[in-house]
């Protein structure tokens, strides 16, 4: 009996997705909210591939969807950093709590 | 007891790195540390998936994620350059900024305790062959652009390039100047 197993694989995806959780939740810092979702998506893309090996040996979805998670995800980045960047623009602060006060002329 | 082989080893060894930097990057103060703890975290990722008999994973990890998106999230960490002085997360928080916290801790300890009991339930499964060409840059080819007027993978692959320049547009659009029109 080996420890690399299926089981082995998607705990390692779970604690990843857990701690990025924690941080998403925890954070104040939006850059740091942003490279807590991108631990999350990491959790995700250990299981999709371990899955695809343990499981399903005879295809390649999981590595096909491991492709798409990563272009949503260059996008994700690349859309929420310029978003950070007008809010810092706008208040000098990156704080998410910065976000309550975007209603108000400024 | 379980006897280890060096595949096992090498697995743990690349699990404890990843999941230490990962917490490492969510419990940083400087932003600075927590981008190069995150590419720490990152790169032993794509040697889990050398292990996993996805090379192609692994080198669209290393290329695209750690090159091409943490890359971006330093450009940015430079380019605002947070001060280090205090924050207003080291600032004593009010009482609503507690509560979160602990709302958030345990509902993060619920999420890894019951995922956690969901995967320890899974039977064990054996050593499971595949294919020589299992993972190559061959066979996803073939699956992904095999027969492209009715294959779906292409119809969504192309569907993915849309959205990347919608994304491109969308976020030329938003961090363009205020002044510049």
């Amino acid at each position: 009996m080996t420890f690399f197993n299926l089981k082995a694989c998607l705990a390692l995806a779970v604690i990843l997705f857990a701690a990025g959780g924690f941080g998403v939740f925890l954070r104040r810092n939006m850059l740091q909210i942003f490279l807590s979702l991108e631990i999350m998506l990491n959790g995700v893309n250990i299981a999709l591939v371990s899955l695809n090996r343990f499981l399903w040996p005879e295809t390649q979805t999981g590595h096909y969807l491991y492709m798409l998670s990563i272009g949503v995800a260059a996008v994700e980045a690349a859309i929420g950093l310029s978003m950070l960047i007008a809010v810092f623009r706008n208040s000098r602060a990156v704080e998410s709590s910065e976000l309550r006060k975007l209603g108000d002329a400024s | 007891m379980i006897d280890l082989t060096a595949q096992d080893l090498l697995f743990l060894v690349l699990a404890g790195i990843i999941i230490v930097a990962s917490l490492w990057t969510v419990f940083a103060e400087n932003p600075v540390r927590a981008t190069f703890f995150l590419i720490v975290s990152f790169l032993p990722t794509a040697g889990i998936y050398m292990m996993l008999h996805a090379p192609l994973a692994g080198l669209l990890q290393v290329l695209v994620y750690t090159g091409a998106i943490l890359v971006l999230f330093t450009f940015v960490v430079m380019m605002i350059n947070p001060s280090p002085g205090p924050s207003s997360e080291r600032l004593t928080p009010p009482p609503y900024i507690r509560r979160t916290r602990l709302l958030a801790a345990l509902a993060s300890l619920a999420i890894a305790g019951s995922g956690l009991w969901l995967v320890l339930l899974l039977p064990a499964g054996g050593a499971v062959e595949v294919q020589s060409e299992f993972g190559s840059v061959r066979a996803i080819g073939r699956l992904l652009f095999e027969n492209p007027l009715e294959n779906p993978h292409t119809i969504s692959l192309q569907m993915l390039g849309l959205l990347i320049l919608g994304g491109i547009i969308l976020a030329v659009n938003l961090s363009r100047g205020r002044n510049v029109r």
